[in-house]
């Protein structure tokens, strides 16, 4: 993995990682005064692997992922699901309910319907099935929110407190004392970036979201920084919803680019 | 008053390292510079023997250093003495080197001359007791530099080897980084210098040719390998971290044939039993692709000349370099989000990144000479100085050897010398059975 290390003057070691994973590329940065670059590096390595476990459970475009497998399954039939699923389908369905019905994972089902995601069935013993094969989950709206939330997670366990993770720009984490002030959260952009095609989908008319710009959250949870640009894209500037959502997530700033 | 031209802090700020010690590990000739202080008010005495071209230039830093003296000069061609008393006219001058050596009022010495001589007048000047610095190809033959290295050792006297490289930030930087790991495995090293020109002087009078063109001659020269394949190879070396166990060479005179006596053309491999290697070359009739180290790593090459460094497939962030190296810097600057310095996009041409942001003012020569006026004062030995230049002559003269007997031939263990670095230890013939 690519890396570079710096010894800081104030006696701790820094250390920048980068790769691809996500269809996009992947930049952290770890500091620490008491861990060393390899025990970064370790760490590092870790972060990596629980970003690509993440990746081969959630990413409906590889045909060999988790959810590939649930987006295949005959009406009735049950599957095991990983434990990255298995969370990842559980916040969407809450999501789905707290944001009115916006943020819905299953928006790009052919002939999707404002209520399809209800025949998504999640079991307490963890197996997952599907009523209809209609129902198609797409997760990459979502996928990297929950990435950084589970990183930010490692990275307590790890005992290091100063992090900036970047996932394609699109969304950031940064913890600790870093050069970069997001109030120990996330930020993330949804949109429709100039020159490449519409992918946003308003599951209440069940079309494209055609209208330029974009729209940045940050908030304390990189999911619920996902959830929230997303829906505030797809709802467009409402600030009676703007309201129920703020008075139901913990949103820092909420900034529209036209 | 002669400003201080040591310049050591402005150094360190340009690798990017604030705080002292923190390359000692990658780096540890830097130490040379640990008293600079404590020195302040002391003064070493130089003589410069062979005060010709380079002999000069090296002058020019010593005149600027308030540490040093240039007390004598020793030559026995009168238009290199007349341009050394320009530098320092208050220099005693001596036509015999012998005799500056035997003059108490000098504490080091430089050697400038053409190879051939070095052997004779460094072996006289540690046995006179004098401090030694000797670029760069220090002896003529591997034997030579063996007698001298261990000359160095036994006297106990200070012997640099001109390896200006080990003091260029780039160098350094990029060693940093290839040590770390940051561009993979080294796989190779593929080294060359070429240049268009007849690598000629001009001479005053015919009877002069083989003096002032000694370069061009086998009894005073190694050619290419001698005089710029030395740099290229300690480079190789350096971050290999090990020696190369065989070598293969060719060359010939393909287009200056003037009466010249060493080649215009010579390619080395130098070849590794863990499977890497090392190449050399200099051709001086073409000169298109000029002068490079390519260091490559399966996550990226560094071609530490250009100064600059290649990630195969993902390049780093801007905006994370930036805070990498701000909080090295101990800037505590707050950086904005934007846009591509976040995630550039991925690029069909690569441009490569900047070893140093800033093109550093020296190639390392005038912190070598600093170096050296520090050592001759504290009477310290910076660590691996003389082991680099030791190997890196030997080397050059060994491919040279290869190239002149056609041969593939196996690194002599019997001019090992005890340098961990490179993992090489001195044969005792008394102790240690031949392998
Ligand atoms: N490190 C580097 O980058 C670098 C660059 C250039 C030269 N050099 C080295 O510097 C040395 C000199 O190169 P140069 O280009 O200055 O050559 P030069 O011919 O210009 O100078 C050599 C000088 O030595 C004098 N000399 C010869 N024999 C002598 C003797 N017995 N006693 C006293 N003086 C004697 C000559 O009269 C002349 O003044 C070479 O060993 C060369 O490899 C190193």
């Amino acid at each position: 993995m690519p890396h570079i290390i710096r010894q800081l003057p104030s006696d701790g070691t820094a250390v920048y990682v980068w790769f691809e994973a996500m269809h996009t590329r992947v930049d952290i940065l770890l500091k620490s005064a008491v861990q060393d670059a390899d025990a970064l590096l370790a760490v590092s390595g870790e972060m990596r692997g629980l970003i690509e476990r993440i990746e081969t459970a959630g990413n409906c475009f590889d045909p060999d992922s988790e959810l590939s497998r649930f987006n295949g399954l005959m009406p009735g039939e049950r599957m095991l699901a990983g434990d990255c699923l298995y969370e990842m389908l559980s916040l969407c369905r809450r999501y789905h309910a707290l944001t009115q019905g916006f943020f819905d994972v299953s928006a790009g089902s052919p002939g999707h319907t404002p209520h399809m995601l209800d025949t998504m069935h999640i079991e307490p013993d963890g197996e997952i099935w599907r009523e209809s094969d209609a129902l198609r989950l797409n997760l990459s709206g979502f996928i990297k929110g929950f990435a950084l939330d589970r990183i930010r997670v490692l990275l307590g366990k790890k005992g290091i407190s100063d992090a900036v993770v970047n996932m394609g720009n699109s969304s950031i984490m940064a913890i600790g004392d870093v050069p970069v002030k997001l109030n120990d959260g996330c930020l993330t952009t949804s949109g429709n970036p100039p020159g490449r095609p519409c992918q946003i989908v308003n599951p209440i008319t069940g079309g494209l979201v055609m209208s330029p710009g974009r729209v940045e959250v940050a908030s304390r949870s990189g999911a619920e920084g996902e959830v929230l640009s997303t829906v505030l894209f797809a709802a467009g500037a409402d600030p009676e919803y703007e309201e129920l959502l703020r008075s139901r997530f913990t949103i820092y700033r909420i900034t529209r680019y036209f | 008053m002669k400003e201080t031209n040591l310049g050591r802090r402005e150094f360190l700020k340009t690798l990017g390292v604030a705080g002292a010690g923190i390359l000692a590990a990658t780096s540890p000739w830097l130490s040379a510079f640990s008293e600079v202080n404590h020195t302040a008010r002391d003064r070493c005495r130089i003589g410069i023997i062979g005060p010709g071209s380079r002999g000069q230039f090296l002058m020019g830093f010593l005149a600027q250093n308030p540490k040093a003296d240039i007390v004598a000069i020793a030559d026995i061609y009168q238009p290199s003495i007349d341009g050394a008393l320009k530098i320092a006219p208050k220099a005693k001058v001596y036509k015999d080197y012998r005799r500056l050596l035997a003059d108490p009022e000098v504490d080091g010495v430089i050697v400038a001359t053409p190879l051939n001589t070095h052997y004779g007048i460094v072996m006289d000047a540690f046995d006179a007791g004098k401090h030694v610095y000797c670029e760069k190809t220090i002896g003529y033959t591997m034997e030579e530099c063996f007698n001298m290295y261990n000359r160095h050792m036994s006297s106990g006297k200070l012997f640099f080897t001109g390896q200006q490289r080990l003091f260029d930030p780039r160098y350094i930087k990029v060693m940093d980084l290839v040590h770390r790991g940051t561009f993979g495995k080294i796989s190779a090293v593929d080294a060359y210098w070429n240049r268009n020109g007849d690598w000629r002087r001009e001479v005053p009078d015919p009877s002069l040719e083989k003096f002032i063109n000694w370069r061009l001659y086998g009894d005073s020269s190694r050619g290419l390998m001698s005089e710029l394949g030395c740099h290229q190879l300690q480079i190789g070396t350096w971050a290999l971290g090990k020696l190369p166990d065989r070598v293969m060479g060719h060359g010939g005179i393909t287009f200056w044939k003037d009466g010249r006596e060493v080649h215009d053309n010579v390619h080395c491999i130098y070849g590794y039993d863990t499977g890497e290697s090392l190449t050399y070359g200099s051709v001086i009739s073409n000169k298109f692709y000029g002068l490079e180290e390519k260091i490559m790593g399966n996550l990226g090459t560094v071609e530490p000349e250009s100064g600059k460094y290649y990630f195969e497939e993902v390049a780093p962030a801007p905006a994370f370099l930036q805070m990498v190296n701000s909080w090295e810097n101990a800037l505590f600057e707050e950086i904005p989000f934007a846009g591509t310095s976040w995630a550039p996009e991925t690029a069909n041409v690569n441009k490569g990144e900047f070893i140093l942001g800033e093109r550093p003012k020296t190639d390392g020569t005038s912190l070598l000479v600093d170096a050296f006026v520090e050592a001759v004062i504290t009477g310290k030995q910076p660590e691996r100085i003389a082991e680099e230049g030791y190997y890196a002559s030997l080397l050059c003269l060994w491919g040279h050897k290869a190239i002149e007997t056609g041969q593939m031939l196996v690194f002599p263990e019997e001019y090992k010398i005890d340098y961990a670095p490179y993992g090489t230890k001195k044969i005792n013939p008394a102790t240690d059975s031949p392998a």
